[in-house]
């Protein structure tokens, strides 16, 4: 009776994951791709002032206009993207990696293993994820990849919390339990049975922990924890832009719209991910 | 808990009904100032932001003022004053027609009361402390008079003794509050009484209509403003629309980029005032290669066109600095103009000389491994040298993020990388993470500024043993210029001492000047007699006169 109706649905699954993640997807790869080919793109030097003067309104030699310092805004955004890409991905491969690790340790072995971890995981919740980084960088120093690290850290409760209750799902389940009965050994059953029945969750959330990430090193770059203020950064030029916004609108416009496009970009992607998993 | 509550309701209840009509309706006209910062405390005894003086210094009176305009000491709270021969002494002779806003008498045991308190090390004075030098003790002579003795002679004392953080305060009132709390019941003699201080949120004044003993320069106007509330605009980019809409009619540290809006709106005005003290500085550490190298040092001021910093930083609102000192300070020199002006030309022929005589693979100047010829590297520095070959032309770069430093650190980062000098730029979070980077050591430049009228400042950033002695220089010949200028009480004397302490700043090229400070105030054009003291931050409330619709302008 069943049987007919979950044929039905995961023949259905690719279409429905097509028709939601293609659009983002092919939009984050534009934008990695022109920020990875940015010293070929950018027409000027992103750090040093073009001769010509500061505050140029767009025109044709510099499409985007140049900031107060006279550096050309368009190559600064290509640029920017290197930076502020660069600083969310290390801070998701922060978040997940042990991230993972806690909540697999901790939904798999269970008990005081499993209360211990998660109350130190709660405690950390409490706090507001921005909040958190803001503390962390209090404590360990401005810097790109201080900044990486602590935006890394605050989102790792959650993601703990989320890998938990997939492996704690999926230990209930019928083929874990099969494992077990023809004696695998734990790693075997975590490593070959659970994880990869989970992978499709994690992978959603890590989409929805590296938008964060990308919003939380923006803002900590905005702020100037960034270490090194001409290194450029889509936060940083916000900040810069801001400053100006009512001399020179250019300024802030183009890297805040490429931040918007981009946390929209993975947001879709990770929306339609799970879509795709409540379909199942 | 809820007990509390009630009680704490009940006392709330009581102290409204005490406090009569007129502190529910603060009396008009009133105005809205607006302060940069919150600082991190009100109190001028225990606390050292500049500002706090922004209100206070019209609700505390001094025992002697400065005249903004003639520089002049002219009598404040002291009617006269005289100092001893020796210079270790100086008595005050106080008005005697002056209480302070509780009605207590304002008199020597007052002023006594009050140098306890500032002289107290439970109190924890930031400032004030500092500000009156060696002071050894005082002796009230009588009712009105009172003498200060020092162990050796300090001539900064009136300049000190003329700004709000050694105001005179009610010791009745001091005595009601502790150090924590008196900052929320100040009380002075001043033209302006505090009606309340609510943290992050305001701090109210009205004007003391009793005020009868102002300095000579204070001039009522025709129409004074009764209430001045102050608020907090930290946001610098807020600050110049907070005029525009009427949030505000008065404001400090207006951008530089906003400054040109103001002045081209009719219906406001603008208002730059220079600041004595310090410039926007680095200081370069002596004790880091590369800059513990003379020529090095001397190099990266040649290779800085400040005049291009001052055009894109600072819109053009502050003069161009060449030595320690800005120009409205005290026996500022003038001959420090002649120090190192731009010349990229003549910054690589220095570095060749300490050198860096190969550039590499990035363009970034190095010293060549083997033996350069034809310089004189080993003569400069020849127990680096071993350690130095091949090093690329680094510069580490510690920046505050306040006036605008990190924008002025890349704008140097951009010129020198033209020449081959790569500066590296940290920037940290405040004032403690700025000592903390100092004391590590770790750094070739690093920016940080005071202010003052007396050129006493530069003392504790360039004497051997000073706090702040973060260039790590020591010298005998500097430290005896600026020792024997706080302690000469002949002013000739003292702008000869302080005149060759900055040439010999400059000579060993100790800081790179950036900009003299100019504050850009802005108002509404109903405000008028716009003054600040001779500190440069602190407005003459006082004078202040305000047009209201009915004046028919």
């Amino acid at each position: 009776m069943t049987e007919p109706d979950s044929v039905h649905r995961l023949l259905r699954r690719p279409h429905r994951q097509r028709r939601h993640y293609h659009a983002p997807l092919a939009v984050i790869m534009i934008i990695v791709l022109i920020t990875l080919l940015a010293p070929a793109l950018a027409p000027y030097d992103p750090r040093h002032a073009v001769s010509g003067g500061y505050l140029l309104p767009p025109s044709a030699e510099h499409i985007f206009g140049t900031d107060t310092l006279g550096r050309d805004v368009l190559s600064r955004t290509l640029w920017g993207g290197r930076q502020t890409l660069s600083t969310a991905l290390l801070a998701t491969a922060i978040t997940i990696i042990p991230g993972l690790l806690i909540g697999a340790v901790s939904g798999f072995t269970g008990h005081w293993v499993d209360r211990a971890m998660m109350a130190a995981m709660d405690t950390l919740l409490a706090f507001p994820n921005l909040l958190l980084a803001l503390v962390i960088i209090a404590l360990i120093g401005t810097g790109a990849n201080q900044v990486a690290l602590s935006v890394g850290m605050a989102g790792l409760p959650a993601f703990a919390r989320v890998a938990r209750a997939a492996v704690l799902d999926a230990r209930h389940r019928l083929y874990v339990q099969a494992a077990w009965a023809i004696g695998a050994p734990p790693h075997r059953v975590l490593i070959h049975h659970i994880l990869p029945n989970i992978m499709e969750t994690l992978l959603s959330f890590a989409a929805v922990s590296l938008s964060w990430a990308l919003l939380n090193g923006t803002a900590l770059f905005f702020l100037g924890f960034g270490g090194d203020p001409s290194i450029p950064d889509w936060g940083v030029m916000l900040n810069e832009g801001r400053a100006a916004f009512r001399v020179a609108p250019w300024i802030a416009l183009p890297p805040g719209m490429t931040i918007t496009l981009t946390v929209f970009a993975v947001n879709r992607i990770a929306d339609s991910w799970q879509d795709a998993l409540n379909g199942r | 808990m809820n007990r509390l509550f009630i009680t704490a309701l009940v006392v709330l209840l009581f102290l409204a009904a005490c406090t009569g009509p007129e502190a529910n309706e603060p009396p008009g006209p009133r105005i809205v100032y607006g302060l940069s910062l919150m600082p991190s405390g009100f109190d001028p005894h225990i606390n050292a932001s500049a500002e706090l003086g922004i209100p206070l210094r019209s609700v505390y009176d001094t025992l002697v003022y400065r005249d903004p305009i003639t520089g002049e000491f002219v009598p404040g709270l002291a009617s006269h004053w005289e100092m001893s021969p020796d210079g270790l002494s100086y008595t005050f002779y106080l008005r005697e027609d002056v209480h302070f806003h509780d009605g207590t008498p304002f008199n020597a045991n007052a002023v006594a009361v009050n140098l306890d308190r500032i002289t107290a090390p439970e109190t924890g004075s930031q400032k004030a402390r500092f500000m009156l030098g060696p002071i050894s003790g005082y002796e009230v002579i009588d009712a009105y008079t009172i003498k200060l003795n020092f162990t050796e002679p300090y001539a900064p004392l009136l300049d000190s003794l003329s700004q709000v953080y050694l105001g005179i305060a009610s010791p009745a009132q001091l005595a009601q509050y502790d150090n924590a709390t008196y900052q929320f019941h100040q009380v002075g003699t001043g033209p302006y009484r505090m009606v309340e201080y609510v943290p992050g949120d305001r701090l109210v004044l009205t004007r003391n209509e009793d005020y009868l003993w102002g300095p000579s320069f204070y001039v009522a106007p025709e129409h004074p403003i009764q209430t001045i509330e102050f608020r907090f605009f930290e946001d610098p980019p807020t600050r110049a629309l907070a005029l525009e809409s009427g949030d505000a009619q008065i404001m400090g540290e207006i951008q530089p980029i906003d400054a040109q809006l103001l002045a081209g709106n009719p219906n406001l005005r603008l208002y730059p005032v220079p600041i004595p003290g310090q410039p926007l500085q680095f200081l370069m550490n002596t004790r880091r290669f590369p800059t513990d190298s003379h020529t090095v040092r001397q190099a990266l001021i040649y290779a800085t066109n400040r005049a291009a910093i001052v055009d894109a930083v600072f819109q053009r609102f502050s003069p161009v600095a060449y030595g320690p000192l800005s120009q409205v300070t005290d026996f500022y020199t003038p001959d420090v103009a002649g120090y190192y002006p731009y010349d990229p030309g003549q910054a690589q022929s220095l570095l060749f000389t300490a050198g860096f005589t190969e550039t590499n693979e990035d363009g970034i100047l190095v010293i060549p491994t083997g033996p350069a010829e034809g310089t004189e590297t080993p003569a400069l520095t020849p127990t680096a040298e071993p350690v130095t070959a091949g090093v690329p032309l680094e510069v580490t770069a510690i920046v505050p993020p306040w006036g605008l430093t990190p924008q002025v650190a890349q704008i140097l980062q951009s010129q020198w990388r033209t020449i081959g000098i790569d500066l590296r730029i940290r920037q940290v979070a405040g004032f403690s993470q700025l000592r903390e980077a100092a004391q590590s050591g770790d750094y070739n430049l690093i920016s940080l500024n005071f202010f003052g009228k007396d050129p006493d400042v530069l003392a504790q950033f360039f004497m051997t043993d000073a706090p702040l002695n973060w260039t790590g220089y020591s010298d005998f010949e500097l430290d005896t210029y600026l020792s024997e200028g706080a302690r000469q009480p002949d002013p000739a004397t003292r702008e000869s001492m302080y005149a060759a302490a900055q040439i010999r700043i400059m000579e060993q090229a100790l800081i790179l000047p950036i900009r003299d400070y100019i504050n850009l105030n802005g108002t509404t054009a109903t405000i008028q007699n716009v003054q600040f003291d001779s500190q440069g931050w602190f407005p003459l409330l006082y004078n202040f006169s305000i047009l209201t619709p009915g004046d028919g302008n």
